[in-house]
């Protein structure tokens, strides 16, 4: 479970890239490729294990439109997603 | 917000929009790195030539190579040779590449993996480590790699790798020598649990000689090899009018990628051997992003209809068309060639087979009369 307070860092395995504004993630071990939006690319910037979820959140209400309470939602599904794929790490 | 579904890296369809996206705006995600052109083996097909007078790339150099290419967005990053493991700092340089986030391939013969080695590769968590096999016995791969051992060795590497988990290629180029062997090389990947690979594509070598030529199927070993069942059967395809086919999209060189020599040159790609600069000259992205007027010409084909020598050819539809041997052969990345050319009317008459088996006449008079037809 994925709770505001916590800390996540991107997998040292895991490969990627921003391209055009938009990263694109790869998974040498499952040999998955995962096309981020905008916004995706944006969190997985900031997964740099220092940040809390709620952090994370707060600057992603602050860069882009939307309901605070629905982004901080879909923050923490999709970092939830990233921890099942094995794309981070908990701190 | 969602984070798209996850591809698999296999899915050509849905990573041709990646790859399309990165054409349109020239991106050279796709990068072909060579380590060294020194090689442990001596095949009888290899187009590398090293060059004594010239210094292979430093660790130093590498390193800032690779710092640009991350810049430039490469990401996938193969490191190739020559054999890599020849170089003492090959770990070095790959886990700085991995440290840069890149998702590497290795291509090695695999003559200098034991355990260590096998156990840092593990370490290093490549996409896959890509091997050349020739052959499912001693007598045809040591004959084409003229090194006696050979084939042992591989094995042994292989089940290293294998032990470990380690995604493994076996890669064959199919030659006179070992054609009937196809079959029992795609078995033994399957058996091995790894994904094979199959070419004909036998070049000329790097300083322009011909000998490797001598290897390459003739025509009737071409079209054993094309209407065979490795690695699939040939499925019918249907041509479209001329003026849709022309507008067929060729290969892009330059645009989503490129190779880069030991030495440090910049190739559009690694079969299109025509140096667009050196990075030891310039830097990287002012090479890749400058208007040498040999980078706007390779990046201005799209299309057959943009080949005057192919633009009327009505198999087009069907061409396996690399302006880089057309470049080998001709001197010119715009002309038809005799390899690709012989290939195609190959790849006619199996289409035609392959028709004529939908309309359900097998092995029989039909067959021979596609046959008749395609080769008029």
């Amino acid at each position: 479970m994925v709770s505001l307070e916590n800390k996540f860092i991107r997998n040292d395995d895991i490969a990627w890239r921003i391209i055009d504004g938009e990263a694109l993630v790869v998974s040498p071990k499952s040999s998955l490729i995962y096309p981020l939006n905008e916004v995706a690319t944006r969190i997985w910037e900031l997964l740099d294990g220092k940040r809390t979820v709620f952090d994370i959140s707060s600057i992603i209400c602050d860069e882009f439109e939307g309901d605070t309470a629905v982004i901080q939602k879909d923050v923490v599904d999709f970092i939830q997603d990233l921890l099942k794929g094995g794309l981070i790490n908990g701190m | 917000m969602e984070c798209s579904q996850p591809i698999p890296i296999s899915a050509e369809r849905h990573l041709e929009n990646i790859n399309k996206k990165a054409e349109k705006k020239c991106i050279p995600m796709h990068i072909h790195l060579e380590l060294t052109y020194r090689c442990n083996l001596r095949c009888v097909h290899c187009y590398c030539v090293e060059d004594k007078e010239r210094q292979e790339l430093s660790y130093k150099e590498i390193v800032s190579l690779l710092d640009q290419l991350a810049d430039a967005g490469g990401i996938f990053l193969t490191l190739t040779g020559g054999e890599v493991f020849l170089r003492s700092d090959f770990f070095d340089i790959a886990f700085y590449a991995k440290r840069k986030n890149f998702a590497t391939r290795v291509f090695t013969n695999g003559m200098l993996i034991d355990e260590s080695v096998a156990d840092r590769l593990l370490k290093l968590n490549p996409l896959s480590v890509e091997l050349s096999l020739y052959g499912t016995n001693e007598d045809v791969h040591d004959g084409i790699t003229r090194v006696k051992g050979s084939f042992r060795k591989l094995q042994q590497t292989i089940d290293l790798l294998r032990k470990r988990n380690i995604t493994i290629f076996l890669k064959t180029v199919v030659m006179r020598q070992n054609l009937n062997e196809c079959e029992d090389l795609f078995r033994l990947s399957k058996q091995l649990g790894a994904h094979s690979g199959f070419s004909f594509d036998v070049t000329p070598k790097n300083d322009g000689s011909i000998e490797p030529l001598k290897y390459r199927l003739n025509e009737d070993e071409l079209f054993k090899y094309i209407s065979g069942d490795i690695p699939q059967k040939w499925e019918y395809v249907e041509i479209p009018p001329h003026v849709e086919a022309v507008k067929r999209e060729t290969c892009s060189p330059a645009r989503n990628g490129c190779a880069i020599s030991p030495y440090g040159d910049i190739y559009p790609c690694a079969q299109l051997l025509l140096p667009i600069g050196n990075v030891r000259e310039r830097p990287f992205a002012e090479i890749w992003n400058s208007d040498l007027e040999v980078l706007s010409d390779i990046r201005s084909i799209r299309t057959f209809g943009d080949l005057d020598g192919c633009s009327d050819c009505p198999d087009l539809w069907l061409c396996q068309r690399c302006h880089g041997l057309a470049h080998l052969e001709t001197g010119d990345i715009r002309s038809k060639y005799k390899l690709g050319c012989d290939a195609t009317k190959i790849v006619k008459r199996v289409n035609e087979l392959a028709k004529n088996r939908l309309k359900g006449g097998a092995d029989g008079e039909e067959d021979k009369e596609a046959l008749r037809e395609a080769d008029a």
